[in-house]
């Protein structure tokens, strides 16, 4: 079911949904809630080494974390997308969803058409300020303001709740962007296993 | 406490450059080492005491103060002083100040 | 020291200001205060250090030293790295210490050594210095830089960082001269007036175990005119105190996780943990009787002209924490207050935030540490996001 204004104000006065700070109740739309951008962001780096490496086949590969470099802004401060770069942000918002509401998230219209793209799905009972993974395709950079509407939010409601913590979380009450962990999938494990008997690797 | 000695010694070293330049005859420097001489005075003789004497130029004040009372105490009551004065002032402080060991 | 000497630290600052001079500031303070800096070395430049006396030599030569400090502070400042929230903090506490329009700009430098939580107020505790430059070249310097050293790998730690409301305190005590002034009244009671009652003489020796046989150092005093372990303690205990105005005991947590094996022991710099921590309880429970505590209360409130140790958190009951979000946080006071909300959590009640979130699974340390440490950033951050949104919609709208 999808949630409209009324609904997403009964969980906000019923402190079903926590957003803080909500700095305007204005960013309560009709059908959705705007998030603004955060402080927060790390910037892809072109380092020495040719690619990131997702796989675990390379002992010799480098951090994940070595391909981006930490970077902060005041609010009211700008932040420059360079054209195709990727960055990593949150939203200044910090929030907790409730246990049978997941929302949707892309970008606000007036920066979709300066091609900023993102699409990524916030699950219920997540708390902490939302992981945005921010593109830019336009063929010029884009300056954007530190604390500005970019992002819209539609809800949604399950038919039933569910528990962000039935299983150990690798993100809990992030507020900052994080490091992709993706080399720390249990799956590439298994994986990594298969390549190395497939290639006589195992001694 | 490194960092608050350091800059004790610079306190000490620039206000003997005051001191000369004041000597030399230029009275830009006088208001900074009368501002010393009378709160030395004022210390020495109980109208203020080691809470209420300038904060920032006090290891001067204390140091001079136990340097020779008796100088301070005998200042005339003004707001300014004759060249002897700072005379005097200097060959308190052109010496080794004493070392702490403990 | 050689006019040849000058010149090569003069080309030394040549070096530094050329890396420095096109720094970008977004804060306006910093801005004014570099180019000061810069109408300062111009002056500088155009001067023949070859006609200079030694008295002339050694002024240069403090003021180059003035402006490569004031350079390293500033250069540490641009990197986009700024831990703002424990600035914020620190800078509320400074607040209250200043006199008048003082204008004190705090800087951060990100440094390796993981035990360096230290300020440097060189280049704010020596008014002379910028009176010298002021009266040589007519340059006014309207503020006045402060650098905080914390280690970058604990930068976002506000459990450890705590520990700079103590580094403020010697700040603080520094400017004001506060643990000097007692040292010096202490030393004449006993040394001077020989005035001092059998039970100051008893807290004296057990607060101050060297003054145990405090005649056998008169020498030393008639010597020196100081006993510098004396200043040392005096100087600690009250950053003890100060700190704990705003933070209660926290900084005895990590004082006590520091120096676990050394609890009782008293060092030639520092009084011992078991009676640091027992001065700073005292204060907080408003015991005022003993002789050590009502002296550093008396010399605070004269030396910064009526100013006074005194409880300076407002106690905020909250869940929000446990319950896995940021504390919503209305004043200054209640702010300092959220390193005794993420001490109490750290230090008792693990098990509560699986409990009260259904977890399934146990928490690790690493997973608690991040969850306290963010809540904490994130609830000083909201503060600062939303007093900056509310004043500035505020100035819209006139």
């Amino acid at each position: 079911m999808f949630l409209n204004k009324a609904d997403i104000e009964k969980l906000l006065k019923e402190g079903e949904l926590i957003i803080k700070p909500l700095l305007d109740t204005s960013q309560v739309g009709e059908i959705s809630i705007d998030f603004r951008l955060g402080y927060d962001f790390l910037v892809s780096i072109q380092g020495r080494e040719p690619f990131i490496d997702a796989s675990l086949n390379n002992e010799d590969r480098h951090p994940i974390s070595s391909f981006f470099q930490e970077t902060r802004r005041n609010i009211g401060e700008t932040f420059l997308l360079h054209p195709n770069q990727t960055v990593l942000t949150s939203s200044l918002e910090f929030i907790k969803m409730p246990r049978d509401v997941f929302a949707v998230l892309n970008m606000r219209s007036s920066y979709v058409r300066l091609g900023i793209t993102i699409a990524t799905i916030i699950q219920p009972g997540y708390c902490g300020c939302m992981s945005l993974e921010l593109t830019n395709t336009n063929k010029n950079a884009v300056n954007m303001t530190v604390g500005a509407p970019i992002i819209q939010a539609r809800l949604y409601r399950l038919s039933s709740k569910s528990n962000y913590f039935s299983k150990p979380r690798k993100y809990i009450c992030q507020v900052r962007p994080q490091i992709s962990a993706v080399n720390d999938d249990g799956d590439l494990k298994i994986l990594h296993r298969i390549w190395e008997e497939s290639n006589n690797k195992i001694t | 406490m490194l960092h608050s000695h350091s800059v004790e010694n610079e306190k000490f070293g620039l206000f003997i450059l005051f001191l000369n330049h004041l000597l030399s005859g230029e009275k830009k420097y006088e208001e900074t080492i009368n501002n010393v001489l009378i709160e030395t005075r004022a210390l020495v003789k109980g109208e203020k005491d080691v809470y209420t004497v300038n904060r920032d130029t006090f290891p001067i004040i204390i140091y001079l103060s136990k340097r020779n009372r008796t100088f301070f105490e005998g200042l005339p009551n003004t707001k300014s002083f004759d060249k002897q004065v700072y005379t005097d002032l200097f060959s308190l402080l052109d010496r080794q100040r004493p070392i702490s060991i403990i | 020291m050689s006019p040849r000497l000058l010149e090569l630290h003069f080309s030394q600052l040549a070096k530094a200001w050329n890396k420095s001079q096109y720094n970008n500031y977004s804060d306006n303070s910093k801005k004014l205060y570099h180019n000061k800096l810069g109408d300062l070395y111009r002056l500088l430049k155009t001067e023949d250090f070859s006609r200079f006396s030694q008295q002339e030599i050694m002024e240069r030569y403090d003021v180059i030293n003035m402006i490569f400090k004031s350079l390293e502070f500033l250069d540490s400042s641009t990197l986009n790295l700024l831990p703002f929230e424990i600035v914020t903090c620190l800078d509320c506490a400074l607040r209250d210490w200043l006199q008048g329009d003082e204008e004190l700009i705090i800087v951060t430098s990100l440094v390796n050594d993981i035990n360096n939580y230290s300020f440097d107020e060189s280049l704010a505790t020596n008014e002379q210095l910028f009176k010298y430059v002021e009266l040589q070249y007519g340059i006014k310097f309207a503020s006045r830089l402060i650098q905080i050293n914390l280690p970058a790998t604990l930068s976002r730690d506000y459990l450890a960082n705590v520990v700079l409301y103590h580094e403020l305190g010697h700040f603080i005590d520094t400017k004001y001269q506060i643990s000097r002034a007692i040292h010096d009244e202490i030393l004449e009671k006993l040394f001077v007036k020989r005035k001092i009652t059998p039970e100051e003489e008893k807290e004296l020796a057990d607060y101050f175990p060297f003054l145990e046989n405090y005649l056998a150092l008169e020498p030393y005093y008639n010597n020196q005119g100081e006993i510098k372990v004396l200043r040392y303690y005096l100087a600690e205990y009250f950053c003890d105190l100060f700190a704990s105005q705003y933070i209660k005991t926290c900084s005895s947590h990590y004082l006590q996780y520091l120096t676990q094996a050394y609890a009782s022991q008293h060092s030639n710099s520092h009084p011992s943990t078991k009676k640091r921590v027992e001065l700073t309880e005292k204060f907080l429970s408003g015991d005022d009787s003993t002789f050590t505590l009502s002296k550093i209360k008396e010399a605070v409130n004269k030396t910064t002209a009526g100013k006074s140790l005194s409880v300076k958190f407002e106690e905020k009951k909250s869940n929000d924490f446990i319950n896995l979000v940021p504390i919503d946080i209305e004043n200054d006071s209640q702010l300092h207050y959220l390193f005794v909300h993420g001490w109490d959590l750290w230090l008792n009640n693990w098990h509560l935030f699986e409990e009260q979130n259904e977890m399934k699974f146990k928490l690790d340390r690493e997973k608690v540490y991040d969850i306290v440490n963010s809540l904490i950033e994130k609830s000083i951050g909201n503060y600062v996001v939303k007093t900056n949104w509310d004043k500035a919609k505020a100035n819209v709208s006139k």
